[in-house]
């Protein structure tokens, strides 16, 4: 066991080597060096000893969670060769840099290949994220008072430990390197780790950013080019709709008995995690990498309609919720509006269940197409 | 959501007498605060090699069983049958055989709630233990091995509460003893020691209490309950020894010998402490006192403490906790004799692999074991 501490996150990318070969095979535990980053927090836990449940959402959310419990080395094709880095990696109608002209100017080629770190990058902030989600829910495990909850959250923490594995053996395999975490989800992680309150992990984490993936997996779904990739990408999102369904029917009603002063701090909160998650600008790291002017770039794109309107989307599924739990108050409302993503404020929620959506099998070799 | 926050857990036995499809008004949620500095760790590094660890991840997910779905609840035993093999009963001594027959069933009754609610308040300490590894272990491969342990953990609370509601119809709140070394465990901020006192000391007790109760159960349902619990607890416990083993051999020797020492104090609490000695002496009019005596007398109660020992002292000393220092205390309290068998080290990885046995191919297994032990001498 070999472990480096490190006091910040590593700020380069890592190639894998042989990464088209069975990497597993190739290393050697010896081979391996942890690289981890400490944080503190401290922790309020509950024991629950009332052990009755009745059978409420709860209950049926974390029987679903062990219902629907796919493998990714099993329910995954991974035998076939891998998708050719000389085919774009994303649809070629939506390339996020059209427009910003040092890449226009590159010849096709080079353009798929930048296709491919972009979606390097964004994948690696997707393993990032979801190493946060797993260490929030599983110390949700022992804060969260109820027992549905700790049990519910006992199956969420092995359905992130899953993800991570999963886009992690992706990007090892099948791409062959990955980009550092990005300062502002670094920023927000930390957060959301080392504060003592848990509900407050628990907004960060369940509405905020499992909001965000939610919007921006259904996104990358559809613009992946990989069936692997698309299959990989429906998985997680079933997962996901679940996650997103139990904060907002747990939150509503913890939210409801906290006092006006404790809501606004919720609330000051959760609209402080939106600016830092929307200021992060997806491909920085990639610009860095090609040597290109990160401000120009973002000037250009900020500029691009298409582009904001990408952006302000990826809120579509968290701004309904965050009215359901109540934490879109008089005093946010503005900022939200300054935003401009107060306008998603109406769409549906996930506080009401579509249980047949929840509970279809899965089955997703017909939904790549 | 209705909560009761208090500060010591419950102290008397619950019977349950809820209506058909009660709903969430009639709940409330009986909660105890601990707390407790965790340091964790975000890991940077997310290559995997081929370790025992991702193979046992790997068996993790595999071998995800479904309480819901995968046991047969229509095989449980109703409350005025006896819950112990009829064999057992037949060899009862002392103040129990003399009771009348309803009588003994309904001490019997009690007695086996009593246990299967430590195993389910036990399993609650483990499953917030296992939670709070996910963030504590250092390494890629044990936070994703530990997020298995914890949903497999959530999944035994879940069986065995829904048994005691469902089958025995009682539940015994949480042994004091057994209380003070989980309080322990979960409140200290080294997260090795939470781990050798759960995965080593109280799992590896529990492994045995389930084997012997796998054996000797009267109750198909809970027969299979077990089995399939023990097969998850098998790979726990050898996570537990091989991670432990790696990372306990980078401490120094002072630290090493502080972690011998309180591996030694919970055995303690768990040898002298963890007897139901409440049940006997509500029941029979004796003082607790007695019966512990009675107890620590008696030949075949000690060998049934060695037996059930017999999981953690080779792990102890694979692990490298029977230091010179403790050594002779564990001798003092006789715990020595299953010192050199085999550790859970030498993994067979054959054994964890195995599919998940059959309802009539656990009932064999224990007519064998219990055949067995009989032999020994013990029951």
């Amino acid at each position: 066991m070999r472990i480096t501490k490190v006091d910040n996150c590593p700020s380069d990318i890592k190639y894998f080597d042989h990464h088209h070969d069975d990497l597993e095979n190739k290393l050697e535990p010896k081979d391996v060096e942890d690289i981890v980053e400490i944080f503190q927090t401290p922790l309020t836990g509950t024991y629950n000893w009332d052990y009755t449940h009745a059978d409420n959402r709860l209950k049926k959310l974390y029987e679903l969670g062990k219902k629907l419990n796919w493998n990714a080395t099993l329910d995954l094709d991974w035998s076939k060769d891998p998708y050719p880095h000389s085919e774009w990696a994303t649809n070629p109608e939506f390339q996020q840099l059209k427009g910003f002209k040092p890449y226009d100017d590159l010849p096709e080629e080079k353009k798929i290949e930048c296709s491919w770190h972009l979606l390097a990058s964004s994948l690696s902030q997707i393993v990032h994220g979801e190493q946060g989600a797993l260490l929030v829910a599983s110390q949700l495990v022992s804060c969260a008072p109820t027992y549905n909850a700790k049990l519910y959250a006992a199956s969420q923490t092995f359905d992130e430990a899953r993800h991570v594995e999963v886009f992690n053996k992706y990007l090892q395999e099948r791409i062959g390197w990955n980009y550092p975490v990005m300062p502002g989800l670094k920023l927000l992680l930390d957060k959301i780790l080392s504060d003592p309150r848990w509900d407050l992990k628990f907004i960060g984490m369940q509405i905020i950013i499992e909001g965000l993936a939610l919007a921006a997996f259904e996104r990358q779904r559809a613009a992946a080019m990989d069936p692997l990739l698309k299959d990989l990408f429906y998985l997680v999102i079933r997962d996901e709709a679940r996650h997103v369904t139990f904060g907002v029917n747990y939150l509503e009603e913890f939210v409801d008995t906290l006092s006006d002063e404790e809501k606004e701090d919720r609330a000051d909160f959760a609209y402080e995690a939106c600016v830092v998650m929307r200021n992060r600008f997806g491909s920085d790291n990639v610009m860095k990498h090609y040597g290109w002017n990160v401000e120009e770039a973002q000037q250009v794109l900020n500029q691009s309609e298409t582009s904001k309107l990408f952006n302000n989307l990826l809120f579509s599924k968290i701004m309904p919720n965050l009215k359901r739990i109540g934490l879109l108050t008089d005093k946010t409302l503005e900022k939200y509006e300054e935003m401009d993503i107060l306008q998603f404020q109406d769409l549906e929620d996930n506080g009401s269940i579509d249980w047949d959506e929840l509970s279809q099998p899965l089955d997703y070799s017909s939904k790549s197409a | 959501m209705k909560i009761k926050v208090v500060e010591n857990p419950p102290v008397d036995p619950r019977e349950f007498d809820l209506p058909e499809g009660f709903s969430e008004e009639n709940i409330e949620d009986v909660v105890e605060i601990f707390n407790t500095p965790l340091i964790g760790h975000y890991n940077w590094d997310y290559t995997d090699a081929d370790t025992r660890i991702k193979k046992l991840y790997e068996l993790g997910k595999k071998l995800n069983w479904d309480g819901s779905i995968d046991l047969d609840w229509s095989k449980a035993i109703k409350k005025d049958e006896p819950p112990v093999k009829a064999e057992l009963i037949a060899r009862m001594e002392g103040p129990l055989a003399a009771l009348p027959e309803d009588e003994r069933i309904e001490y019997m009754r009690h007695d086996s709630a009593w246990s299967l609610s430590q195993f389910l308040h036990g399993e609650q300490g483990a499953l917030l233990v296992a939670s709070q590894l996910v963030s504590c272990a250092p390494t890629y491969q044990a936070k994703l091995y530990a997020a298995s342990q914890t949903f497999d953990e959530a999944r035994h609370v879940e069986v065995f509460a829904r048994y005691l509601k469902e089958v025995s119809g009682i539940e015994y709140p949480i042994n004091k003893n057994l209380k003070s070394l989980i309080d322990k465990i979960l409140s200290d901020p080294r997260w090795d020691l939470k781990f050798i006192g759960m995965q080593i000391i109280i799992e590896g007790l529990a492994l045995a209490a389930f084997q012997t109760t796998k054996e000797t159960s009267n109750c198909p349902l809970l027969r299979q309950l077990v089995h399939y619990v023990i097969r998850d607890e098998a790979r726990h416990v050898t996570f537990g020894v091989n991670y432990l083993e790696d990372f306990l051999s980078t401490l120094s020797e002072e630290e090493v010998e502080d972690r011998a020492m309180f591996a030694y104090e919970a055995c303690v609490v768990m040898r002298d402490r963890i007897i139901n000695t409440e049940l006997p002496a509500r029941w029979f009019n004796i003082s607790e006192e007695e019966i512990r005596e009675m107890l620590i007398n008696d030949e075949t109660q000690d060998m049934f403490t060695n037996l059930l020992f017999s999981r953690v002292m080779p792990n102890l000393k694979r692990i490298g906790l029977l230091t010179d220092k403790v050594l002779p205390l564990y001798e003092k309290l006789n715990l020595t004799s299953y010192m050199d068998a085999d550790s859970e080290f030498e993994i067979d990885w054959a054994e964890l692999n195995k599919p998940l046995e059959s309802s009539k191919e656990i009932d064999q297994q224990s007519e064998k074991e219990l055949a067995a032990h009989a032999a020994q001498g013990l029951f």
